[in-house]
Formats: structure tokens, C-alpha cells, sequence
């Protein structure tokens, strides 16, 4: 067991699969010579090369169009998107390219490709730098989508994700690079299509991912002290999305809250309600909370900016709400 | 009736004075001609529904380019794909099944016209989005690169799309990355109902490549030597320098952009002038000047090419629908790579 | 007079350090000139002037520290004066505008052959590689920590639906949540006479579940002598009118009417009662209970099932059933606990009886007894007796007779412990006696084992010591 930075382990995971399998490669803006905007990819173009570590110039159809071209005719790219903010100029490439490619040419072909992207706000970066789209991603059939919480989630999904012969949306988080957590040696790798319990309670649910994951961990923590026990559900996996472990804590707590780093209305909130709806509602003594950015362009100013994107403050203020203790 | 084989591609002159060759080229414009002759009477029927768009009057400039390809390499077109299909060695049954909608077509009825694709023929599709196919096929020239193979790709797209950002972003990264490509515009001097002197600001498409220091050539599209010859030409210095190159081939297209294409926005003065240099006339009469072809011969041709196309009907209307059961077949390939 | 504050050049920075001055005292400096090379906790980086003049005074000298903000040298002599830079926020390498880092000239494109381009490219790394590396670090500064501890405009919107003042309908309709009503259906809870404490007057989880508690304390145990709830007399009409009011009957009750009847009708029943004395056993049962935690404690009916299992192993043919003309003896000795509640009567069973210790039938049957009144049995709990006891002792009866729970042969009815005046050695003393009766299928046995069975129950049960090994 190593203990890894969230950049790390991804870096250890390109690294891993790059050395397995020939037909791995990279490709998108800074991502060799400069190591990386976010240092995920360090050290890489050192040691396989340009061939392998491709630094594109900003074209971002370019980046997704090449990728999906590269794997049809054989390869296994992990394109990158500096951010998700930038892959609304590639949004076709993205959808009506690599999502139905395959089944649009009648299962002829097969697009395995990995799109990396982070999202995130709360950086002072203004309106069009703090996005969340996986939920945008997460609506399209022919694609999956991930979001992992974890430096061991990291590590073992993107492992999987290249290996996985479908195009995979892995969303990473801007805010949680740096974030250090244990992670499994060896081969580790983690299915993309199991969401699990990261910490078990009785009194009430809380879904989450990516860096709301974080926030949700620390808000039960916190919760504990004053006597409630809060069960967090990492969800992981968006797409397919895993809601049995949903349902079963449900059931037992009858107390859902989601929490998302992007916009609330038609959030990734919105669906895991509707699916606690029909598959858990004689177990549901309140309506679902959802918890999401708040709904504006994200403000620059620092005040302004921290309290429209959730924190820890939201999740407990909710869930004592929902509890009936104001 | 099987396509003859094309012979291999090479620079020479000669080639293209080679009867067997100028024979195959004959045929195969004029399968294309009969094909979609026959498609837009199928269109009017009613057995073929949504878009559909047509490449009657392009035969030269689809027979001309794609014919200098071996079968490994690739062919990414638009949704005026039929035509290149043919020419690529898709069989006019699978074509015409597919634009059916019937399992049996190329892409078992879930593409239709706009969405062909053959893994067999390495004709990588039917996109719909204008010029969403260039990033996509600089990407199978980058793995050609990537496993050094000798491979070549072809991009085939319309004066349209010469302006949209995909097409610079992909010209550049072809130049920059010294991609096996060849990128062939099919200027049939309108996007749509829009001329192209009203949609781009340089005309002569040909010059766009100059601004990524990439070859840029411009020929008849109407006369399928000529199109053959610089093709073999630019197809070469694709495989063996790994020099990009844009190639603007100027035609027509006899009928409207589509199917539903009233086509007010051309004077039908300008069609007939076009008509009247028709690339599978052209040929034949070439043909017979060299005592190649005579009347009967033509007509046998006809005949039997009109005879394929006939038999690609009869095959797409006895074939079956997709079962609703499949509905959600391959929407995702089978998980884990070895 | 400009000051040279120490510079932020990072945003988890705390302080610097000097590193290396690139003037001296005394000499010009110009606005935008390398200034300082300053260590931060991720790189060495050069900073600039942000004024021109004189470097007048070098105030942290080279290999000192110093917190961001703090003054670290003075310029000029108020010819080029130029505004202080604020407290806290002098900037450092900004991020282009469109938030990608300057990294250094990127070696030009040329359309050379691949090998070419890649040594450029190398060429290039070599220069550029290490500084960009650096500065790039924690490109996108942290928001800083999650310190907030008022509720922000994120989960506003959900703490609106949660507080929604929800005006109370008029009329009959309640508002109840799902989990509610459904626990509700399951403990038999009338909805109607539950106070809802959620929003709007909603009926929530908890509150059924405090109704069901209430009434579930009104409810005996079969082993709790717990009396049960008074019940109001009817007031008196002037005359009778003649009315009948129709209970309609639950499966389950519809079902034991049927088992009970066939029962009686088909097993032609004898009698057999005794006194037995309790004095030792309810002695031995204080002082277990003294002993133990509040949760496992025994009861008088553990004690009973108890010396019930192992008379049973002595008396195999007691252990039996009547099966079309054949006897059917039974191997395991399977207690049948009858559980009477006002609605129903059920009998879950214990298994193996004469093989667990008191321990484990008392936690057990404490399980089953609890399952069988949440109504959360599993259809298992209520098959495979041998044998069944009937306990009403908790409501002042001597003695009664239970009609036998089939396909068993025999049951056992317990009355009260009633304290009584005893003859012992000669002498009148009071006494704890409890009288049994035992229902025996005559077609299975006979008086006399019936009597002899009885004797053993009692030998057992008046020394206890017996059932606690």
C-alpha cells in the first residue's frame, strides 16, 4: 500500500498501461513537454516518447477526432481535455462521433477510447473555467462515465477505462490533484460500473463524487460528533449508474441527499432521485434533497464563488434539515 | 457479377491507357450512375426513407481518386457516400439493403444512407456533421504512423466543408505531424443552396492548402484520367513521404443537394451545360476513339451493370427488418480488452 | 519610496526565500529587470521589479526567510515612485488570460523529416522543461479550505423544498410519508389517531414508529406478566335493539379457526393436571437474572420449555404424531411457543429445545416471540413442532385445558404461580405452586404416560438445578 497523490496515481496508471500494452498512447494540449497543465502526465513523454505522448496544438476537434480515428483503426488513445470547459468546442466529436460511431455503422467498428477531463470550480477562475459536465456526458448513450473520488479509485478505473473497449468520459477534478489517499500495489484496478459504500451510517444517505466526495466525507465526519450517523455513497460510476448500493442504504435510512459540483436542475442528482422514486419509494419518508452549484455562471469573486459551489456547511445544514432537527 | 481487381496503383502514365483499366473505370462510374439512378426512384417510392443525397454527375471525380487505393487503405467520406462506397468494393447489395434499413446492410440498418461502413473494404464511413470526418481520419493516418505501416488515407469531403474549423485544425495537424493523408474536396461549386463564391472567401480551394505549406492541386473533376493521374501522384507522395496534400477536383451534381432539394438556386441552363461534358460519356467516347469500346459493348455494359443494380433491389427488399429484440445491440462493445 | 514585499508565488505559499539578490545596494533598478530569485515550498523563481529607482535598501538579506507581504527591500528615492503593491497580493507569474501558463518559446514547426523535428524537440525540452515544469505545479490556485459554516446558495434550493411552510389541507387527507404508511399497514398502526411531526403535520417514519412502540407496550409478551389494558365498559342502552355487529376475520385468524377445530374434531382429547412447586425455580431464576445483563435474561416459560425438551427426550412417544393410522415418532424435540395476542394466535417454534442451554432458548424464543408480534416471522419460524406449551399465567388463571396444535399429540396449558399454604414435613408454610395441564391425543398415548411424562416436567422444573446444565 503506497500512499499517492490523485495525480500520481493517475500517473502511475498511464504509466502502467502505456508499458502493458503498445497501442496506448496520449494525446492533447501540454501534455508532454510541459508534463501536463496538472502534472498528471510528468515524465511520460520522457519515457515513451513522442510517438506516444503527442502534444497537439489547440484543437480540441483535432484532439477528440484523431483519438477516435486512432481507435477505430487499432490503437487504444487516452486523449486528454485540459479541462471540461474546452470539450464544448469538440462536443460533436465527442457525442455524435465517438458515442455512435459503433452502433451507427452497425457494431462494425469499435471506438476504445479514454477521454480525460477535470472539472470542477471554487478556483476564482471566472464563468467558463468551472464547469461540470458529466452529467451532460452521462445522458449519451454509447459513451461511459466516471468520476472517481479516490487516488485508489483513480488508479484502478483509469486502468480499466483503457482496457475497456468503449468510449470512456473519465472526469477528474481540479480541486482534488493534490489530494492524497492509500493506494493498493500491484494491479490494482477497479470495475467502472460498481458505486460502493465509502462510509457506512444509519440515519441518513448522502450520494457523491468526485470532489463532492470529499466534501460529503468531511460534512458526516462532522455529523458524527453530534450524534448523526451519515452513510456516504461514492458514486463513481454515472454511466452505467449503479444504484444498488443507493436503494439498499435507502432502505435502510430513508434520508437521501446527492451533492454535485455541477448545477442542480437536470444535475446527476436529478436522476439518482428519479431512479430512488421508482425503485424505493414506500422506503422514502421525505422527498430526496439535492444539493448542487448554485445556479449562475460561476462568480470570480471569493466570497461569491464559495458560497455557490456546496461545501461541507450545505451537506450538514441539510441533513439536519431533513432529519427535522433545524 | 464481381468488380474486376484493381490493378496497383502506380504513377505511371501508362496504366491509364491500359484497356483493362480504362475498362474498370468505365464500369465502375457507370454502376455508380445506374445506382443512384435507381436509388432516387427507390427514394420517390418510398422505400428509402430520411436524407438522401446523391453523387450523379460526380462519377469521375469517385472513380478517379479512390481508385488509386489499395484495399488497406482507408476512405473516410460524407453523407454523399454511396457512390464511394461502390468504388471502394462495398457491394451494391449491402448498399442498397442498407439504405432499405434492412439488416443485411452495411451497417444493419442502423446508419442508413448518411452512416455506410465496411471494415472489410476499409471504407470508414457516412458522417453527417460537415467535416466531423477529417480529425477523425487525420487519426487513423496517426496510427498508420504509429505502427509503420504503409498505409494511406483518404479524406473526402465538399466545398462546404472547407470552411468550417475542423477542416483547419485537421490540414494543420496533417502538415505538422506528417500524416499518410490525402484530402480530397469534391467542389461541386455549391454547399447545399449556397454557391461557393457566397460561403468562402478564397474560391479556388485548392489555395487553402498553401496556408498549412501543404500541396494543393486542382483538376477536372469531370474526366476520370485526369483525376486518376494526379491522384496516383498525390496517393504516392502520401505513402512514401508522408506528404499531406489537398486535392479540389471540380464537378457537378445533376440533381439537388438532396432528395427533398427543390434546387431553385441554379438555372437549369447551368446544369445541361454540365451535363454535356459528362465524365462516363466523356470516357466512352474516348474509348471508342481508341477503338476500345464500340456501341454494342457499352450497351452490354449497361446492361449488366443495370442488371447488378436490379439484382441489389430485389436483394434489399427480401431482406429482413431488425428485430426490435436488437434494439440495443452494440451500443457498447464487449467489455476488457485482452 | 517604492517597497519590495515579499511575493505570493504560489497559493500555498507561506514564506520565502531569499535565494539570490540580482542587484546590489545602490544600484538602478528598472521596472519589469529580474529583481530577486526567491524560493517558494515548489520552485525557485525569478522575480521582477515592480518599480524603477535605486535599490535603497536590501532588508532581507540573501538566505533569509520571510512570510508573503513582508517587506524585503526598499527602491528608489521618490524620482519613480510608484505605488506600493497592496499588502498580501503582489502577483507573481500570472496566468495568461486564457489561464494557460507562458511556458517558453516552443521550438517552431518545420516541415522536416520526423527525426529532425524530434531532436528540436529535445533541443527545446532541455530549455524549457524544467521551468515550465515548475511553474506549472498547482497550476489552478485551491480555493482554499472548506471553512464556511453558514449554508451557502448550493444547497439553498434544497433546504427550500425541506422548509417549505406546507399549509395543512383542510378536510379528511393526511400527509403521510411512503415508509410511513407502509410501516404503519405492518404494525397494524391506525393512521388516524398518529400526530404527524413533519413538515405540514406530516406523518413521518418516526412517528409510526413511536405509535407502534405504544401499542406494543400494551401488548404482553407470552412471558411478560404484564396484565392486560382495561377495557371500558360499553354504556348501557335503555334496551337491548337487537344489533349485531360483524367482525370480519383475517386470514390468519380464518386459518387457526380451521387448524383448531380440525384439531379437536379429529384428536380425541384427555386430560392431565398438576401442582407443581416453583420455589426453587423461581429462586434460581432471580438469581440467574441478578447475575446476567438486563438482555439476557430468562424467563419462567425458558425454564419451562426447558424441563418440557428434556422430559421429552425421556418420553419419545410423547414426542410423536398421529399419521393416517400409523405413530410417527420424532427425532428433534421442537417446542411450539403459542403466542396469544387479541387478534391472533400464533405458535412459533423453537427448534431443538432439549439441545440448547436455558442461555440460547431464552434469547431465542425472546427473537421468535418478537418476530411473531412485529408480524416479521419468517415462514419457517411457524413449522416443525413436536410439541407445544401454552402459557396464560401472566392473567390469573389456575388451570386451563388447550386444545392440542397439530400435527403434535400433546400440549402443555401453564396457570399462574399462585403463593399458597403448603403442608411441608408436617408444617403448613406458604408456597409457590403452579398447576399444568397436559391435553393428550388418546389415539397417540395413554393415561399413564401421559401421568408419568407430567411427573418428570415436574421433577425437572422442582430442581432446577437440572435445567441449567
Amino acid at each position: 500500500m503506497a500512499v499517492l497523490a490523485m495525480r500520481d496515481a493517475l500517473n502511475q496508471a498511464l504509466r502502467e498501461e502505456m508499458k502493458r500494452d503498445q497501442a496506448v498512447f496520449l494525446l492533447g494540449e501540454d501534455i508532454g513537454l510541459y508534463d501536463g497543465s496538472f502534472k498528471v502526465t510528468r515524465g511520460l513523454m520522457k519515457e515513451f516518447g513522442e510517438k506516444r505522448v503527442l502534444d497537439t496544438p489547440i484543437a480540441e476537434e483535432i484532439i477528440i477526432g484523431t483519438a477516435i480515428g486512432a481507435a477505430m483503426s487499432g490503437l487504444r488513445p487516452v486523449a486528454e481535455m485540459m479541462t471540461v470547459n474546452f470539450i464544448m468546442v469538440a462536443m460533436d466529436q465527442v457525442v455524435n462521433a465517438a458515442a455512435h460511431i459503433r452502433y451507427m455503422f452497425g457494431g462494425g467498428t469499435k471506438v476504445p477510447l479514454v477521454i480525460r477531463t477535470p472539472g470542477g470550480g471554487g478556483h476564482q477562475l471566472g464563468a467558463q473555467h468551472s464547469h461540470s459536465h458529466e452529467n451532460w456526458f452521462a445522458h449519451v448513450p454509447g459513451l461511459k462515465v466516471v468520476a472517481p473520488g479516490t487516488p485508489a479509485d483513480a488508479k484502478g478505473m483509469l486502468k480499466s477505462a483503457i482496457r475497456d473497449d468503449n468510449p470512456v468520459m473519465f472526469i477528474e477534478n481540479e480541486g482534488t490533484y493534490a489530494v492524497k489517499g492509500e493506494v493498493p500495489d500491484g494491479e490494482h484496478l477497479v470495475p467502472l460500473d460498481k458505486n460502493e459504500v465509502k462510509r457506512p451510517g444509519e440515519h441518513i444517505t448522502i450520494c457523491a463524487h468526485s470532489r463532492m466526495l470529499i466534501v460529503a466525507m468531511d460534512a458526516a465526519a462532522e455529523l458524527e460528533k453530534e450524534g448523526i450517523s451519515a452513510e456516504v455513497v461514492d458514486m463513481r460510476a454515472l454511466r452505467p449508474l449503479d444504484m444498488a448500493p443507493v436503494i439498499e442504504s435507502v432502505k435502510k435510512t430513508s434520508r437521501l441527499i446527492t451533492v454535485e459540483e455541477g448545477w442542480r436542475s437536470y444535475g446527476i442528482g436529478s436522476e439518482i432521485a428519479s431512479r430512488v422514486y421508482e425503485e424505493a419509494f414506500d422506503y422514502l419518508d421525505a422527498p430526496v434533497a439535492r444539493i448542487g452549484a448554485a445556479e449562475v455562471p460561476a462568480p470570480y469573486n471569493k466570497r461569491l464563488e464559495k458560497i455557490a459551489f456546496p461545501g461541507k456547511a450545505d451537506v450538514i445544514i441539510t441533513a439536519k434539515a431533513l432529519l427535522g432537527k433545524n | 457479377m464481381k468488380v474486376e481487381q484493381r490493378p496497383a496503383a502506380s504513377p505511371s502514365k501508362d496504366t491509364l491507357t491500359d484497356k483493362a483499366t480504362l475498362l474498370t473505370l468505365y464500369r465502375e462510374m457507370l454502376l455508380i450512375r445506374r445506382f443512384e439512378e435507381k436509388t432516387a426512384e427507390m427514394y420517390q417510392a418510398a422505400k428509402i426513407g430520411g436524407f438522401c443525397h446523391l453523387n450523379i454527375g460526380e462519377e469521375a471525380t469517385i472513380v478517379g481518386t479512390i481508385s488509386a487505393l489499395r484495399p488497406k487503405d482507408y476512405v473516410y467520406s460524407t453523407y454523399r457516400e454511396h457512390g464511394h462506397a461502390l468504388a471502394k468494393g462495398v457491394e451494391p447489395n449491402a448498399v442498397m439493403a442498407e439504405l432499405f434499413g434492412k439488416e443485411t446492410g452495411t451497417s444493419h440498418g442502423r446508419g442508413g444512407s448518411m452512416h455506410l461502413f465496411s471494415q472489410e473494404h476499409r471504407f470508414y464511413g457516412g458522417y453527417a456533421i460537415v467535416g466531423q470526418a477529417l480529425p477523425i481520419a487525420c487519426g487513423s493516418a496517426y496510427a498508420i504512423n504509429y505502427e509503420e505501416k504503409d498505409e494511406v488515407v483518404m479524406s473526402i469531403f465538399g466545398d462546404g466543408a472547407t470552411n468550417i474549423g475542423a477542416f483547419h485544425e485537421s490540414l494543420n495537424a496533417a502538415k505538422l505531424w506528417h500524416l499518410p493523408i490525402v484530402f480530397v474536396c469534391v467542389n461541386n461549386l455549391y454547399g447545399m443552396g449556397t454557391a461557393v463564391n457566397r460561403a468562402s472567401a478564397v474560391t479556388e480551394i485548392w489555395k487553402k492548402a498553401c496556408a498549412y505549406d501543404m500541396t494543393g492541386e486542382r483538376v477536372d473533376g469531370m474526366d476520370v484520367l485526369a483525376v486518376r493521374r494526379i491522384t496516383d501522384q498525390l496517393v504516392a507522395q502520401a505513402r512514401e513521404k508522408h506528404e499531406p496534400s489537398l486535392l479540389e477536383c471540380v464537378t457537378y451534381r445533376y440533381r439537388g443537394h438532396s432528395m427533398s432539394d427543390p434546387d431553385t438556386y441554379r438555372g437549369k441552363d447551368e446544369i445541361k451545360e454540365w451535363q454535356t461534358r459528362d465524365a462516363i460519356l466523356s470516357l466512352g467516347d474516348h474509348m471508342k476513339k481508341q477503338k476500345m469500346l464500340d456501341d454494342q459493348e457499352i450497351q452490354k455494359i449497361d446492361e449488366e451493370v443495370t442488371a447488378q443494380v436490379e439484382a441489389a433491389v430485389k436483394f434489399a427488399e427480401e431482406s429482413p427488418d431488425p428485430d426490435p429484440k436488437d434494439l440495443y445491440r452494440d451500443v457498447y462493445a464487449d467489455e476488457v480488452a485482452s | 519610496m517604492a517597497s519590495v514585499q515579499m511575493p505570493r508565488l504560489s497559493d500555498s505559499m507561506e514564506t520565502g526565500k531569499i535565494l539570490r539578490w540580482l542587484k546590489k545596494e545602490g544600484e538602478d533598478v528598472k521596472k519589469g529587470e529580474p529583481l530577486v530569485e526567491i524560493e517558494s515550498d515548489k520552485a525557485n523563481i525569478e522575480v521582477e521589479a515592480y518599480a524603477s529607482g535605486k535599490l535603497s535598501k536590501i532588508v532581507v538579506p540573501e538566505g533569509e526567510s520571510a512570510p508573503i507581504g513582508a517587506v524585503i527591500a526598499e527602491i528608489g528615492d521618490g524620482a519613480a515612485a510608484s505605488k506600493t503593491a497592496p499588502q498580501g497580493q503582489a502577483p507573481a507569474a500570472e496566468p495568461r488570460q486564457d489561464s494557460r501558463p507562458a511556458a517558453a518559446e516552443a521550438p517552431k514547426a518545420q516541415a522536416t523529416a520526423p527525426a529532425a523535428h524530434v531532436a528540436q524537440a529535445n533541443r527545446a525540452a532541455a530549455a524549457t522543461a524544467q521551468t515550465a515544469a515548475d511553474a506549472g505545479g498547482e497550476q489552478y490556485p485551491h480555493g482554499g479550505p472548506d471553512d464556511r459554516t453558514e449554508v451557502g446558495a448550493a444547497a439553498q434550493a434544497a433546504l427550500n423544498v425541506i422548509r417549505r411552510p406546507v399549509e395543512q389541507e383542510d378536510g379528511e387527507r393526511q400527509r403521510v410519508s411512503p415508509v410511513a404508511r407502509r410501516l404503519a399497514e405492518e404494525h397494524g398502526v391506525d393512521l388516524r389517531r398518529v400526530q404527524g411531526t413533519g413538515p405540514g403535520g406530516r406523518i413521518t417514519k418516526e412517528d409510526v414508529e413511536a405509535a407502534a412502540q405504544q401499542k406494543g407496550q400494551a401488548r404482553p409478551a407470552a412471558t411478560a406478566a404484564v396484565p392486560s389494558p382495561s377495557r371500558e365498559a360499553r354504556p348501557a342502552t335503555a334496551r337491548p335493539t337487537g344489533e349485531v355487529e360483524v367482525v370480519e376475520l383475517t386470514k390468519l385468524q380464518t386459518t387457526v379457526a380451521m387448524r383448531l377445530a380440525q384439531s379437536m374434531f379429529s384428536a380425541p382429547h384427555f386430560y392431565v393436571t398438576s401442582e407443581i412447586a416453583m420455589d426453587d425455580a423461581v429462586r434460581l431464576r432471580q438469581m440467574f437474572n441478578e447475575a446476567v445483563d438486563k438482555s439476557e435474561t430468562i424467563s419462567l416459560n425458558d425454564l419451562i420449555v426447558k424441563a418440557v425438551a428434556l422430559a421429552l427426550t425421556k418420553f419419545p412417544e410423547v414426542n410423536a404424531s398421529w399419521a393416517d393410522g400409523r405413530i410417527e415418532r420424532k427425532r428433534d424435540v421442537n417446542i411450539g411457543i403459542a403466542v396469544g395476542l387479541p387478534d391472533r394466535l400464533i405458535v412459533p417454534v423453537l427448534r431443538n429445545a432439549d439441545q440448547k442451554s436455558l442461555k440460547e432458548i431464552a434469547t431465542e424464543s425472546k427473537q421468535l416471540i418478537e418476530r411473531a408480534r412485529a408480524n416479521k416471522a419468517a415462514a419457517q419460524d411457524y413449522v416443525g413442532n413436536t410439541f407445544s406449551i401454552s402459557n396464560l399465567g401472566m392473567y390469573d388463571v389456575d388451570q386451563f385445558t388447550a386444545i392440542i396444535n397439530p400435527p403434535d399429540s400433546g400440549i402443555l396449558a401453564i396457570g399462574s404461580i399462585e403463593d399458597k399454604a403448603v403442608v411441608k414435613d408436617g408444617q403448613v408454610v406458604p408456597g409457590k405452586r403452579m398447576r399444568v395441564t397436559l391435553s393428550v391425543d388418546h389415539r397417540v398415548f395413554y393415561g399413564v404416560t401421559a401421568a408419568q411424562f407430567l411427573q418428570e416436567v415436574k421433577r425437572l422444573l422442582q430442581s432446577p438445578m437440572a435445567l441449567v446444565l
